[in-house]
């Protein structure tokens, strides 16, 4: 992993005051999970008139948050939760939003906002209201892309779409509540995450979500290319939540593999994921090992960069096969194995040039984008299921995949996001965590984001 | 007990180079015109007398010819302890042939009982079996160890007097064809350095001038060190398991000369087959050593007893 | 006389199995584990033993251990592994040394425990550094040094360093020959592959053999499950799968220049010096099942058998040839109720020798005491995935590798048994049977 030196430099007193004369960009020390600290750096302000707000509220104190109804002067809040769930028409929007613009000024360091709304896919009836009530609804991710690139001091927000007429305090809202506030969603800016009716199969919502430590306790994980980055960092997670983990990597990788499994207590497996039988070896070890394979993350992936003019076969077909070939053979093998838990959870990591392209690299951003077309396709087919397939796309993270990328140009990237740095592979880890958890089945088909909010892909 | 104090030179080792010094003298005496050495053996040998055991000179030697400390003696140390009178005996003025230039040919010995350091022994010696040869006159030197009255072991050596014809030597042997040595397959290598002789002087007490360097040895008229006979059959009893615990009977004859440093290839074989299965049953064994390459052997040898 | 073993199949006795095994990418010497120890390299093999089953601070029943060439410091080598790797600091653990057949002793040691209800668990291995191998003080610096420490006296100090000698501070670095022949072992196996006028051709092809089947078994994945990367190697440093018969051809000999016959030992089909390390996790069935971790083979039954090759009477390498009648005998067995075999290529005429053997009917009646012929192997059951030749051989690690890799194959084939034969330094050798479950 290369360091951001700079980030370590201008948060020195001196250095700082410097780059605010000339001008520079001044990034934050992110605001990071630590288990046992508190969720957000002071007081929840939740703001909005309607019904979603007072479930919100309710929810936010059953958890024990200090909760405000209103802002006060000279008050701080560690987060500023805004309920639009009752939003008719573009009108309705000025007043909560501009309460929440001069409630701003009192959001801390490492502060959050979030935002709960309805989606404009579920409108309620055709004609020109249904219409005004999905531009408005729409409304609002311009409106927080937008507060999230304003906001500094390492802030961050993130909005909830409630599908249909999933309630503000659905396990999923609830769930996803929670990750943009704690410092799990540090790297996460600027995104939506959509909760949808659970299946027939849902959980039944009896009582309110309650957010616990060890929320993956008792689940199997299977993490592939986890020696190193993004896929250390979720055996981290997931065993830090309590899950017992199967670390895969290939056979190249396997000293450092170990090293990964033994500091953290996973089983390391080593394996070529493109191989014909790696989804039987993998569901097959799960099975005579743990007895079940409740998550499964497709992590591993390969880059092999060149400008199209100069692509080789072998380099666009290992990429593929890798990154999207082998998840979709392997998904085949879960969807079918009785092994693959009735509440599985399928978690792939896309990336933003998967979503926006990237100069040089085709092939990458060809089998990333595939990813998010096989995420959003299987979703479909695991509605109501019970099983979940969720995406993260993460952005430029600090790892040695990005530590190969020339001095400047690697500079300029990091600083082109609304957090003026990179993440870390924990970061990304985290929101994989977040997305394995929950036996609820009303997060499908996301793809989650995970780039400071950068401008490539936002 | 109070254990006897180690000297850098003990009686018999004074006696040695005593002898060596005689021998010289003598030597140098048998150039002068008009002297004649005496043609046949003396009648006696030299009587019986006591030998000394040094522990801490026997654990230098054990360590020297690589074979284990244990309670019995190595038996070719047992001949180290009858050899300075050996010595004195061929460097007496009445001893027909000149010690100085004579060559250690063989050695063939017999013990009958395991020896220790605390045992009382005694030794006595003599020469028989004086006859011409083509190269010149050889001698055996028999020498008896004997432990309260009885003999514990004995041997014989060889040595000749190359060029000292005490009577016309015999007609040359016609040469039998198809008679070529050939190099058996070897089972040990030994490495000599040049410094083996000098070493196995100090533990030995032979202190021999064509063992310990380039320049005595020259004195000598060869052209440099060679090593002990009595070190090759030391290390040869000392592979095949030399110290005895009861009876043995071991021989060696000496081919040609080893010069130091030397890389010496040596093959060990049963003489009697062994029996099935994986205990060693063989009651002999022959020895051989010699240079890669070469066409005669340094030395054979044979031991037949319980090792 | 030889000892018999007639006591009877040991009916109160529980089963032992192999659960798995581990070892690091065999490295040449002074290559890629030149400056690693062999406290590194065990420690290194019993952590990806540990990632693979999942035993993070798991206490074993004992680990056991060994190392052919160790450094004094090293005396407590395999507890001190324990104590670097993810296991439980409280697994005990003892060190063994069998010379080559170090490996797999430890192998029969811990299953013999886990037989008679001793421990549940064990990890058996070995490591070796031919790179990192102990370099002593001369003989004579040894004795200035002991005795100046016993010296009461500053006088006495200083007469015992005055007998110091400039010779005697030359280090004295352990070679691989035989302490009582003063021939290495390469000479020694040089003497028996001429005394059992084994080709060169042979040798070559055998080797050849080797290469290919250690290629394929990689290509195939068999060893994802038994090797564990380690300082950048992911597979054995000495493996040419590239080579033929034509470049082995090529080599000069280098052992057997000095007799009389013509020398066929190359290079190319002896072992050369290697670093590693190799360790199996071994248990009870109950063990096994209770945590749901694999059993891939039973060990069956193993026995020692040592020549003297001191008397010129056998090779030193051809012990095996006198432990194998005697374990066949004991267990009903012969060449034919095998679908494996495991015989370690510390050269290429070693296993030729060993086989030249059982198959003469002479040597098998007088020197086995056997009624004819012990028998001829089926070739194409042996070594298949592979052995000394390309692997390499850190001595003490062999038996690891071997035990490791035959009870893999035996569980990918899902029944037989299979049959280890390995040679070690002092005219020993240890052979064992495993089943497939």
């Amino acid at each position: 992993m290369s360091a951001d030196y700079y980030l370590s430099l201008v948060n020195t007193p001196f250095a700082n005051r410097i780059a605010k004369q000339i001008g520079l960009p001044r990034p934050a020390e992110l605001r990071r999970y630590q288990a046992g600290g508190p969720l957000v750096p002071g007081p929840i302000l939740v703001m909005g008139e309607g019904s979603g707000a007072d479930l919100l509220a309710a929810a936010l104190l059953r958890w024990g948050q200090d909760v405000r109804r209103h802002p006060a002067t000279g008050q701080s809040h560690g987060a500023v939760v805004v309920a639009l769930d009752t939003i008719e028409t573009p009108a309705d929007l000025a007043e909560p939003l501009l309460e929440l613009g001069a409630a701003l000024r009192g959001l801390a360091p490492g502060g959050r906002v979030v935002t709960i709304s309805r989606s404009p896919a579920g409108v309620s009836g055709a004609g020109v209201s249904g219409i005004a009530q999905a531009s408005a609804r729409h409304a609002v991710f311009g409106a927080v892309r937008s507060l999230a690139r304003e906001l500094r001091g390492g802030a961050t927000a993130n909005g909830i779409v409630l599908h249909g007429d999933v309630p503000a305090d659905a396990p999923g809202a609830l769930r996803t509540l929670e990750f943009f506030l704690s410092g799990k969603s540090a790297y996460v800016d600027g995104q939506f995450v959509d909760v949808q009716a659970p299946g027939a199969l849902g959980a039944s919502l009896e009582c309110i979500w309650t957010p616990a430590e060890h929320s993956l306790a008792g689940k199997v994980a299977v993490v592939t290319g986890a020696a190193r980055g993004i896929g250390a960092a979720t055996v981290n997670v997931l065993r830090r939540e309590g899950a017992t983990v199967i670390a895969v990597d290939v056979p190249a990788a396997s000293g450092l593999l170990a090293e990964v499994a033994n500091r953290k207590g996973a089983t390391a497996l080593q394996l070529d994921i493109t191989a014909e039988d790696a989804g039987a070896r993998i569901t097959s070890l799960a099975a005579k090992r743990f007895g079940a394979l409740d998550i499964f993350v497709h992590n591993a992936g390969i880059t092999r960069d060149k400008l199209f003019v100069n692509m080789t076969a072998d380099r666009w077909r290992s990429v593929m096969a890798v990154n999207l070939e082998a998840q979709l053979a392997i998904n085949q093998v879960l969807v079918e194995s009785e092994t693959f838990a009735q509440d599985g959870r399928i978690i792939c990591v896309a990336s933003t040039s998967g979503i926006a392209g990237n100069k040089g690299q085709g092939n990458y951003a060809a089998s990333k984008a595939g990813v998010i077309g096989m995420v959003e396709s299987t979703a479909r087919q695991l509605a109501g299921s019970g099983r979940t397939i969720n995406a993260v796309a993460p952005g430029f993270i600090e790892t040695e995949m990005t530590a190969n990328i020339p001095l400047l140009t690697r500079e300029v990237a990091r600083r082109l996001s609304s957090l003026q740095q990179g993440g870390l592979p924990g970061d990304v880890a985290e929101t994989i965590g977040f997305l394995a958890a929950g036996n609820d089945a009303e997060i499908n088909g996301q793809v989650v984001r995970v780039c400071g909010q950068h401008l490539v892909g936002a | 007990m109070k254990r006897p104090r180690a000297a850098p030179f003990d009686g018999a080792e004074q006696r040695l180079a005593a002898s060596y010094r005689r021998a010289l003298t003598q030597s140098l005496v048998a150039r002068l015109p008009g002297h004649e050495r005496p043609r046949t053996l003396p009648d006696r040998g030299l009587p019986a007398e006591p030998v000394r055991i040094d522990p801490r000179k026997l654990e230098a030697f054990q360590r020297g010819i690589g074979a284990p400390i244990r309670n019995a003696l190595p038996s070719s140390y047992l001949h180290t302890l009858a050899f300075p009178q050996a010595m004195a005996l061929m460097a007496r003025p009445d001893f027909p042939l000149p010690t100085v230039g004579m060559v250690h040919i063989g050695t063939v010995a017999e013990q009958w009982d395991g020896v220790q350091a605390s045992d009382e022994l005694a030794v006595e010696s003599c020469a028989e079996n004086l006859s011409v040869r083509r190269t010149g006159t050889q001698v055996d030197v028999q020498s008896t160890l004997t432990r309260r009255g009885s003999t514990v072991w004995a041997g014989t050596s060889t040595y000749l007097a190359p060029g000292v014809f005490l009577a016309s030597p015999p007609e040359p042997e016609q040469q039998r064809p198809g008679q070529r040595w050939e190099a058996p397959l070897p089972t040990a290598r030994w490495h000599l350095d040049r410094g083996v002789g000098r070493r196995y002087a100090r533990v030995s007490g032979d202190w021999n001038p064509i063992h310990l360097g380039r320049l005595p040895a020259k004195l000598l008229g060869i052209k440099g060190p060679i090593a002990h006979g009595m070190y090759l059959a030391g290390r040869m009893l000392g592979h095949v398991g030399d110290p005895p615990a009861g009876p043995l009977r071991w021989g060696i004859s000496f081919h040609t000369p080893v010069r130091l440093p030397a890389t010496l290839e040596i093959t060990v074989r049963p003489i009697s087959p062994y029996a099935v299965g994986t205990a060693t049953t063989a009651l002999g064994w022959e020895v051989q050593g010699w240079t890669a390459g070469s066409s005669r052997p340094h030395f054979s040898g044979w031991i037949d007893g319980e090792p | 006389m030889r000892e018999k073993h007639e006591a009877p199949p040991t009916p109160n006795l529980r089963h032992a199995v192999v659960i798995g095994g581990n070892r690091i990418p065999f490295a040449r010497a002074g290559g890629a584990y030149a400056n690693v120890s062999n406290k590194d390299m065990l420690t290194a093999a019993l952590d990806g033993l540990v990632a693979r089953f999942g035993l993070q601070g798991e206490q074993i029943g004992e680990v056991a251990a060994g190392a052919v060439l160790k450094h004094s410091r090293d005396f407590n080598l395999t507890r001190e592994a324990v104590l670097g790797s993810a296991l439980s600091a409280q697994t005990p653990a003892y060190d063994l040394q069998q010379a080559c057949a170090t490996g797999l002793e430890t192998v029969i040691g811990l299953a013999n425990k886990i037989r008679l209800g001793q421990i549940e668990s064990g990890i058996a291995g070995g490591v070796d550094s031919a790179s990192d191998a102990p370099i002593a003080v001369s003989e004579g610096l040894r004795r200035v040094l002991l005795e100046a420490a016993r010296a009461k006296t500053t006088r006495a100090k200083a007469a015992a360093f005055a007998r110091l000698r400039p010779k005697d501070l030359r280090p004295s670095a352990p070679g691989t020959a035989e302490a009582r022949t003063g021939l290495s072992m390469g000479e020694h196996q040089a003497i028996t592959t001429a005394e059992w006028k084994v080709s060169r051709e042979a040798q070559d092809a055998l080797a050849l053999a080797s290469h290919r089947n250690l290629a394929a078994a990689y290509e195939r994945g068999f060893f994802s499950d038994l090797v564990t990367g380690y300082r950048g190697l992911t597979r054995d440093g000495t493996l040419r799968p590239e080579t033929t018969l034509e470049k082995l051809a090529t080599l000069p000999p280098v052992f057997g220049k000095n007799l009389a016959l013509p020398a066929t030992m190359t290079a190319g089909n002896s072992t050369p010096l290697t670093d590693g390390a190799a360790v199996v996790l071994l248990g009870s069935e109950e063990f096994a099942r209770s945590r749901n971790l694999p059993i891939l083979a039973t060990i069956v039954d193993a026995q020692a058998a040592a020549v003297d090759f001191v008397h010129g009477r056998d090779g030193l390498l051809m012990a095996p040839v006198y432990a194998m009648p005697q374990l066949l005998e004991r267990n009903g067995l012969t060449f034919d109720d095998f679908d494996f075999f495991e015989i370690h290529e510390a050269f290429a005429g070693t296993v030729l020798s060993t086989l030249a053997a059982w198959e003469d009917e002479d040597f098998c009646k007088t020197r086995l005491g056997l009624t004819g012929a012990l028998g001829a192997i089926d070739r194409r059951k042996l070594n298949v995935n592979g052995s000394s030749l390309a692997a390499g051989h850190p001595f003490a690690a062999t038996g690891g590798r071997i035990v490791a890799s035959l009870a893999a194959a035996l569980a990918e084939k899902g029944s037989g048994r299979g049959l280890v034969s390995v040679c070690a330094a002092g005219g020993q050798g240890v052979v064992a049977i495993l089943e497939a479950r």
